[in-house]
C-alpha cells in the first residue's frame, strides 16, 4: 500500500526549477533510493516529501493526508507522529545524552513509556552509549543514535538525507543495513537520499535524479 | 543574549522544528531561557549589593542605601518582566527559523 506520495512536485526558488515536475509513490515496507549528484534536486524532493518544504505546485500525500494543505502547526504534529528523520550530519543536541536525545521526541509526543527509549537504543546496539554525550561517541554510534530517535514515535515512514555522507565505509554500510531492516522487518516506507552507489544494491528501488527531473529507475 | 544563543543554535531549532516540536513549544524553551537568565541576573545583582553596601556606609556614606525587602521583591519582578519582554525579538527570529534549513546545514 502507497503510504507517500507525491504528485507533480515542483519547486522553484527564484528562476530555478529545483524540482521539476516529479511524481513519486513508496509503500510500506519498502526501501527506494533516490540517487543523483549535488544540486540536482533531491533534498529538495525529501523536504517536500517529509512536509518540510511547501512545493510550488501540487501535493504531497501521506497515508491519504494532504500535508500541503495543512498549516505550517498542523504539519508540524503531523510529521512528529508520521516521519522520522535522519540527517548526515545527525543532528544530536549536543547538551543531552544519548538517552535524552530520543527521549525528547518522545517528550513532544507526550509518551510517558519509561523504557521506550532505552529499549531502542538495545535494539540499535548502543544500549551502552545511553548516558554518553554525543561528542563522546563515534559517527557510527550518532547516526544509531540518530536512527533511534527517528523511531521513537514508531513512524511509518523514515527519510533519510545522506546517512553515510559523514561515516566510514563499515558504520555507513551498518547504517543501511538498519534502514532496510526497518522498511522489511518493520513495515517502514523507506527513502534514503544519496549520491552513494554502493547502497544501490542493498534497496527494493532506485530513482535516479538529474536537474530536477526523474533520469532512470530501476 | 537570547538573539545571539538563537542564531548561534538555528540548525538544533530547525532540527527540533523537522522532527516535530511546535513553535509554542520553542516558545516556552526561549522563555525559560530569559527567566533562568533574568532571575539569575537579579540574584547576582542583590549579591553584589549586598556586598558593596557595607563597604560605601563605611567609605563614602552619603552614597549608601536602604534596603527593603519591598523594594528588593519590586526589582525582581521588573527585572523577570524587562527579562520576558526582551525574548519577544529572538521569538520573531525563532519563527523565521525554517525546518527545511535542517538538510542545509
Amino acid at each position: 500500500m502507497t503510504v507517500l506520495a507525491g504528485e507533480s512536485l515542483t519547486r522553484t526558488f527564484g528562476d530555478v526549477r529545483a524540482v521539476d515536475g516529479v511524481s513519486v509513490g513508496v509503500a510500506s515496507g519498502e526501501a527506494v533510493l533516490i540517487l543523483g549528484p549535488n544540486g540536482s534536486g533531491k533534498t529538495t524532493l525529501l523536504s517536500m516529501l517529509g512536509g518540510l518544504l511547501q512545493p510550488t505546485s501540487d501535493r504531497v500525500l501521506i497515508a491519504g493526508t494532504d500535508v500541503t494543505a495543512m498549516s505550517e502547526q498542523a504539519r508540524c504534529g503531523f510529521r512528529l507522529r508520521t516521519i522520522g528523520f535522519i540527517f548526515q550530519s545527525f543532528h544530536l543536541l549536543n547538551a543531552l545524552t544519548a538517552r535524552e536525545n530520543v527521549q525528547l521526541v518522545l517528550d513532544l509526543a507526550h509518551d510517558s513509556d519509561p523504557d521506550r527509549a532505552e529499549t531502542l537504543l538495545d535494539e540499535l546496539g548502543v544500549r551502552q552509549r545511553a548516558d554518553f554525550l554525543p561528542h563522546a561517541m563515534s559517527g557510527g554510534e550518532k547516526q544509531r543514535v540518530a536512527i533511534a530517535r527517528s523511531l521513537a514515535n514508531d513512524p511509518g515512514i523514515l527519510l533519510a538525507d545522506e546517512p553515510t555522507g559523514s561515516l566510514d565505509s563499515q558504520a555507513g554500510e551498518a547504517t543501511i543495513r538498519l534502514l532496510c531492516d526497518a522498511a522489511r522487518r518493520h513495515g517502514k516506507a523507506v527513502i534514503i537520499v544519496s549520491h552513494d552507489t554502493r547502497i544501490v544494491p542493498r534497496v527494493d528501488r532506485v530513482l535516479s535524479m538529474a536537474d530536477g527531473r526523474w533520469q532512470e529507475t530501476r | 543574549m537570547l538573539y545571539g544563543s538563537i542564531l548561534e543554535r538555528r540548525e538544533d531549532y530547525a532540527m527540533l522544528k523537522a522532527i516535530g516540536a511546535s513553535d509554542r513549544y520553542l516558545a516556552g524553551l526561549v522563555m525559560r531561557q530569559a527567566l533562568i537568565a533574568s532571575t539569575l541576573g537579579f540574584v547576582w545583582g542583590a549579591l553584589l549589593a549586598g556586598i558593596s553596601n557595607p563597604l560605601l556606609k563605611r567609605f563614602v556614606p552619603q552614597l549608601s542605601l536602604r534596603y527593603t525587602w519591598q523594594a528588593a521583591l519590586a526589582v525582581l519582578v521588573g527585572t523577570v518582566v524587562v527579562g520576558t519582554l526582551a525574548s519577544v525579538i529572538p521569538l520573531r527570529v525563532l519563527r523565521r527559523v525554517y525546518p527545511a534549513e535542517v538538510f542545509r546545514a
